[in-house]
Formats: structure tokens, C-alpha cells, sequence
């Protein structure tokens, strides 16, 4: 473990650099290791063997070694030796993750999880993306009065409530989120779940505006996360180390976010994944958190595809060997929220995930409905081995790869999928996922 | 054996860097034309970089790469041309607005402007907005790029256009908005000159601005659906 204040003399002290001259290198050295290691994506073996996994830990660890974090206030270059990074993940490893979240009879747990383990990860919904506020509670209440869901890994977020849009660093920010906590609390209490988690503070995202929010009664340290992560590719601010360091403090659980772009200075699922793992741990280095999403994302922003979920197994399976968090990702559609595509990506995405050694999952853009059935495929797929999932994996691909050019791009809106009095899915809706789920039994997911 | 326009070019797109400046003084001495050997040579070695990533033989660390050995070759050739010669299609400032510390998308528009034959000014991230003025001021820019990827973050776009149209310099700049979460619909809603879906559309887009023919997808680009939409009513 690095002390903050030692991380912050290496980040006011290491060697000065062009943030480009640091992207080059950092695509250069990724592009050497993955050679050196060996490391091939390979489209029919989505979930990957041990010795892929070994060799992507391996190559992240000398990824930030030998590159460093890239720290955009000072414009230097945050140096570790590697020893220091197999002793941070020593540590990790020692003490698996188990994060305790909400309260009372809402309490719930992040568990460090490996693939073979036969429980199932925690359905840490959510529902992500930006809701209007006319029914913001509505969307939230589908997805909490589900007993599958446990959490609310990461809200939806408002862009706007009357007139005024929540402004980074000025008080509309705190304003907007106000609104959203009350309009969250209040969903909570019409299923009876008050002390539920409340996961990730979205709407605000300055350090003054974070800190503004948590108040007793609001945003605690029981029922929040608070994002701390390194931006792609390995650059972060002072923002991440005064959130990590706020975290520290007041006992909250670090958000830690390990993301990296496919096609961008990572060239396929392989540079991605020695990618996520080497951002990882520099996030392990000054966060020292318990929780780790990994997210593979294309540069244009999809990511239900069979080279993220390659990326997010291979690091997710390193991080199973070779790490103590818990780790999760977004289960959800990447191109139209709410059709029975979005169900169809996300059953890829479970069955790529739950034996690679995900903990959790959040989402971005499902209903209640999904959260429930997501739920089911991740009990479902719980305790199959690896070649069963790769297997069922590439007729589940298939059929998301046929069906993708055909539907339309936009999200349906949540109001055409549910009753908002009744809150019960309309039955067209649920007719259509029903029809999804049927689909993926006949394929061979012992659904139960 | 005399330096060649081709060998520029070769040595720009396979992104050599010291060779490439070394030809390109070379061709100067040897009194090649200064316009050839910037457009046949470098921009057009640039332009095969742009065309390998469009074809995924190259990555964004090749962009990069491409704009780092172009540029010292650019500098050099430049005092040895005939005013107006560089066949700029325009000046831009770039840059991620107060709060927002996204580098790669804005990264990657200006790569491609740069490949398109745009001057291109990145200004970093998380800036304040009055300071994408001073810099469209100071480099002359005719488009205000902006990013933004988070909610939080999108209002500093209308307060840029805001602080441009209350200084009076409203219609001295074009300014356009990218981002996750930006659309369209908001790039209309906030009165700015146009938004793209990517990097690769933000170029039609930036041409459409300054006025170049870009064929039938300017009269499509009105509508929201469209990967480039620009502001019909302003320009």
C-alpha cells in the first residue's frame, strides 16, 4: 500500500512529460507486452483459460511498471517499481474484498468472487443513464422493488430538473443532486427498503460537490460509493486522490472503475485487457478499495461485444488469480435500452462474466423487468464450467450478432414499459423478454 | 540522387519521424516547391495515416504518432511559403470544458481535423470557459471546439456561447459540442454551430462550417438523426 502523500511527492517529483509522448509509449509498451506474454483474443473462447488470465496479470503489473500513471495537474509520471505493485496485490489477495453496504435488514454485501464459486454475484442494479424527472421515481421504484436487486450500484442521473442543469463545481450541481437523493429515498420508502444502498453519486461530480452531499440523512457512509478512478488510458487529477483520500477518512467505499478502449491506443480485446489491469492497480495504489468494475468499452462507445467480453474475462479472471476485490461491470444493451436486443446482449454478457469471477453487476438503461431476469441467468449460469459457457456463449453471440443490424437505434422510453400506477411491467413488454428467456432455456441455460 | 515528393510522403505515413524532417529539409534545399512538398508530401502521407485508422491498420497511438512527425516538417516548410499556400481549411481550439477531464475523444477530433487539414489548437482539459476565448482570440481560430462527457459538465458548453454572445463575439466563432452525453437536441437547445457523433464525422461537420461544399450530407445534417448535425439557422 502507498501512502497518499507518498503517491502525491511521486506525482509532484516524477519525470515531466507531454501527455501525447505518454500515450504513445503507453500504446507501444502494451503493444510489446501483449507479444511478450503471448496474449491472443481469440472469438470462440470468450471466457479465457488460466494461462491467458496469468499472462494478462503479468503483463499489466509490467504495464505500470514500466509506464506509470500519467498525472494531468503536474504533467509527470507517477512512477512504481514492481515489486511495489505484487506487494499491493499481495495485500488485495490477503484480505478479499467484503464491503458491507446498506443497513439493518437492507444490508447487503461486495464479495471478493471466483468463478467457480456456486453463489451467485450480487444483482447491484441501478439502472444508469439519464431520466427525466416526471418519472425518475417511478424508474428507480421498478428496479428496487425487485428481491433479486440488493443495491443500486449506479442511479440514474438527472441532466436537468426545471430550468436549471446540474453545473460541475457550482451550486446548481448540489441543487440537482438534492432533488434526485430526496426523489431516491423516496423510491426506497414506497417498497419498503429505506436503508437500501444508494451506490454510486452520480449527478455530482466535483470534489465540493461530492463532499457537499454527504450529510446524515442523505448520502452516508452505509448507503454510498464514490467514484476515485483513473481515466483511459492510465491518467488521473488530484480530484481522484482528494475523493480516494476523503474515502479513507470517513470510512465510505471507493468507487474503483477500471476502464479502457478498445480501437483506441489499445488496439483489440488483448492491449484492453492488460490495460484494465494495469489501471486497476494504480487504482489499488492510493485507494486501496474493495470494489473494482471493469469496463471494456469500443471507441464508439458499445460494448455487448464478443472483444469486450473477451477484455473484461481476461481481466476479470486475472483479477480472480491474482487479486482480493470484487469485482463488477455493467450488464446491459449498447444500443437500444429496452428491447428484447438489450436482453439478448446482456445474457452474452452474463454468461462471459459470472465464470470469469464477477462479483457484482450494475446496469445502464434496464427496467425492473430485466433486473429480475438478469438475475435469473446469473443464478442460472452460477457453477457451469468454462467450456459450457464458451459454448453457450457463441450461440448466445450469434444470435445478438444477427439480431443487432436489425433493430433500431434509440432506447424505448421507460413510461412504454411499464404502469406507472400498478408498476407492473406492461404485458407486451414482458411478453417480449419472456420470449428472450424462453429462447436462451432452449439454447441450453438451465434456467430455473 | 535528389530527394523525392514520394519519399516524403512514404516516410510521413509510416510515421518516421527524424527521416521525414530530414527529407523535407532536403527537398527545400534542393529548391523542390515548397506547396508540393507540404500537400503531395506530408498532408498527403497524413492523409494515408486517417485512411489506415479508417481501416483499423492503425490505432489512435498511430494518430498521434502521425500529427508528432508532421508537425516539425510543417514548421520548417512554412517560412518557405508563398502567402496563403498551405491550403488550411480552417483554424480550431479544442478542449474539454471546466470539470471535464475526458482527453481522449477530444484527442482523437482533433486528429482528424489535424489529418483533414485544419490548424488545430488542443487546449487540454477541465478549462475554464472564458479561456476557450482568449485562445480563439489569440490563434485567430474560426471554430470553438468543446467537449464534454458528463451531465455536469454539458453546461459549460451554453456558458461559453453565452460569454460570446454577451462580449459581442458571437458570429466571429463557430462552436461545436461533442461528447457522451452531448447531443443534437442540446447543441440545438444551447444555440451552438454543430455537434457530431465522432471524430470521423466531426470533419464533414467543421468543412460544412467553413463553408466547403460537402455534397448532399449538408442538407441531411439539419436533421437531429444525423451523425453531424450543424445549425441551419445560424449558418
Amino acid at each position: 500500500m502507498i501512502p497518499i502523500l507518498d503517491f502525491q511527492r511521486r506525482a509532484t517529483t516524477g519525470p515531466v512529460m507531454k501527455a501525447d509522448d505518454f500515450d504513445i509509449d503507453f500504446a507501444m509498451k502494451v503493444r510489446e507486452l501483449v507479444a511478450r506474454y503471448d496474449i491472443k483474443y481469440d472469438p470462440e473462447q470468450l471466457v479465457v483459460d488460466d494461462r491467458t488470465a496469468d499472462a494478462v496479470f503479468e503483463a499489466g503489473v509490467d504495464l505500470l511498471a514500466e509506464i506509470g500513471l500519467y498525472m494531468m495537474d503536474t504533467q509527470r509520471v507517477v512512477k512504481y517499481t514492481r515489486e511495489e505493485l505484487l506487494q499491493i496485490a499481495r495485500e488485495s489477495q490477503e484480505m478479499p474484498a467484503n464491503a458491507v453496504l446498506g443497513r439493518g435488514k437492507d444490508r447487503m454485501s461486495l464479495r471478493y468472487r471466483k468463478g467457480t464459486d456456486t453463489w451467485a454475484p450480487t444483482n447491484y442494479a441501478g439502472g444508469g443513464g439519464v431520466v427525466p424527472t416526471d418519472y425518475f421515481i417511478e424508474y428507480v421504484q421498478s428496479l428496487v422493488q425487485e428481491e433479486r436487486v440488493k443495491g443500486t450500484g449506479m442511479v440514474a442521473c438527472l441532466d436537468r430538473l426545471g430550468n436549471v442543469a446540474p453545473q460541475a463545481g457550482t451550486p446548481s450541481e448540489v441543487h440537482v443532486a438534492l432533488w434526485e437523493q430526496d426523489a431516491l429515498k423516496e423510491a426506497l420508502r414506497r417498497v419498503g427498503r429505506p436503508e437500501l444502498n444508494l451506490g454510486l453519486l452520480c449527478t455530482v461530480s466535483t470534489v465540493g460537490g461530492t463532499m457537499a452531499m454527504m450529510t446524515p440523512g442523505l448520502r452516508e457512509p452505509h448507503n454510498t460509493q464514490i467514484g476515485v478512478h483513473i481515466m483511459p488510458e492510465q491518467k488521473l487529477t488530484w480530484r481522484s486522490l482528494l475523493l480516494a483520500q476523503f474515502c479513507e477518512l470517513r470510512g465510505i467505499e471507493p468507487w474503483q472503475s477500471s476502464m479502457s478502449c478498445i480501437g483506441a491506443l489499445c488496439r483489440d480485446a488483448a492491449d484492453t485487457a492488460v490495460g484494465l489491469i494495469a489501471n486497476g492497480l494504480g487504482q489499488l495504489s492510493y485507494a486501496h478499495g474493495a470494489t473494482m468494475s471493469y469496463y471494456p468499452s469500443h471507441l464508439e462507445g458499445t460494448w455487448a461485444t464478443r472483444d469486450a467480453h473477451w477484455a473484461f474475462s481476461a481481466a476479470c479472471r486475472a483479477s480472480e488469480r491474482h487479486l482480493g476485490v470484487a469485482a463488477g461491470t455493467a450488464i446491459s444493451g449498447d444500443k437500444a435500452w429496452r428491447t428484447p436486443l438489450s436482453l439478448w446482449q446482456s445474457a452474452g454478457m452474463v454468461v462471459a462474466s459470472v465464470p470469469s469471477g464477477m462479483a457484482y453487476t450494475w446496469f445502464a438503461g434496464h427496467t425492473g423487468l430485466e433486473a429480475r431476469f438478469v438475475g435469473e441467468m446469473m443464478d442460472a449460469v452460477t457453477g457451469l464450467s468454462r467450456e459450457r459457457c464458451n459454448e453457450l456463449l457463441q450461440k448466445i453471440m450469434r444470435k445478438v450478432e444477427a439480431l443487432k443490424p436489425t433493430v433500431p437505434s434509440g432506447h424505448i422510453p421507460f413510461p412504454d414499459t411499464y404502469d406507472l400506477k400498478t408498476m407492473k411491467p406492461k404485458a407486451e413488454y414482458e411478453a417480449g423478454m419472456r420470449r428472450v428467456m424462453d429462447e436462451l432455456a432452449s439454447m441450453g441455460m438451465p434456467l430455473k | 540522387m535528389s530527394v523525392t515528393i514520394q519519399e516524403i510522403h512514404d516516410a510521413v505515413w509510416q510515421l518516421k519521424k527524424a527521416r521525414a524532417l530530414e527529407l523535407v529539409k532536403e527537398a527545400i534545399a534542393a529548391g523542390l516547391d515548397p506547396v508540393e512538398v507540404l500537400q503531395k508530401g506530408v498532408i498527403a502521407g497524413l492523409r494515408v495515416v486517417g485512411d489506415k485508422f479508417g481501416a483499423k491498420e492503425y490505432f489512435l497511438a498511430e494518430l498521434v504518432m502521425g500529427g508528432k512527425v508532421a508537425e516539425p516538417c510543417i514548421e520548417y516548410i512554412k517560412p518557405f511559403l508563398p502567402p496563403n499556400a498551405e491550403g488550411k481549411q480552417g483554424t480550431v481550439v479544442i478542449g474539454a470544458v471546466t470539470g471535464d477531464l475526458h482527453t481522449i475523444g477530444y484527442g482523437l477530433v482533433s486528429t482528424q481535423l489535424e489529418l483533414a487539414g485544419f490548424e488545430v489548437h488542443k487546449l487540454g482539459i477541465d478549462l475554464p470557459s472564458m479561456y476557450f476565448i482568449e485562445k480563439a482570440q489569440e490563434h485567430k481560430a474560426d471554430i470553438i471546439g468543446l467537449s464534454a462527457f458528463l451531465v455536469t459538465t454539458i453546461p459549460y458548453c451554453p456558458e461559453v456561447i453565452g460569454y460570446l454572445r454577451d462580449m459581442g463575439l458571437r458570429d466571429k466563432y463557430k462552436v461545436i459540442i461533442g461528447g457522451t452525453e452531448c447531443t443534437a437536441d442540446k447543441a440545438d437547445a444551447m444555440d451552438a454551430d454543430g455537434w457530431a457523433l465522432n471524430a470521423v464525422a466531426a470533419v464533414p461537420l467543421c468543412q460544412r462550417l467553413m463553408g466547403k461544399d460537402v455534397g448532399e450530407e449538408a442538407q441531411l445534417a439539419t436533421t437531429h438523426s444525423h451523425p453531424w448535425w450543424y445549425n441551419s439557422r445560424r449558418n
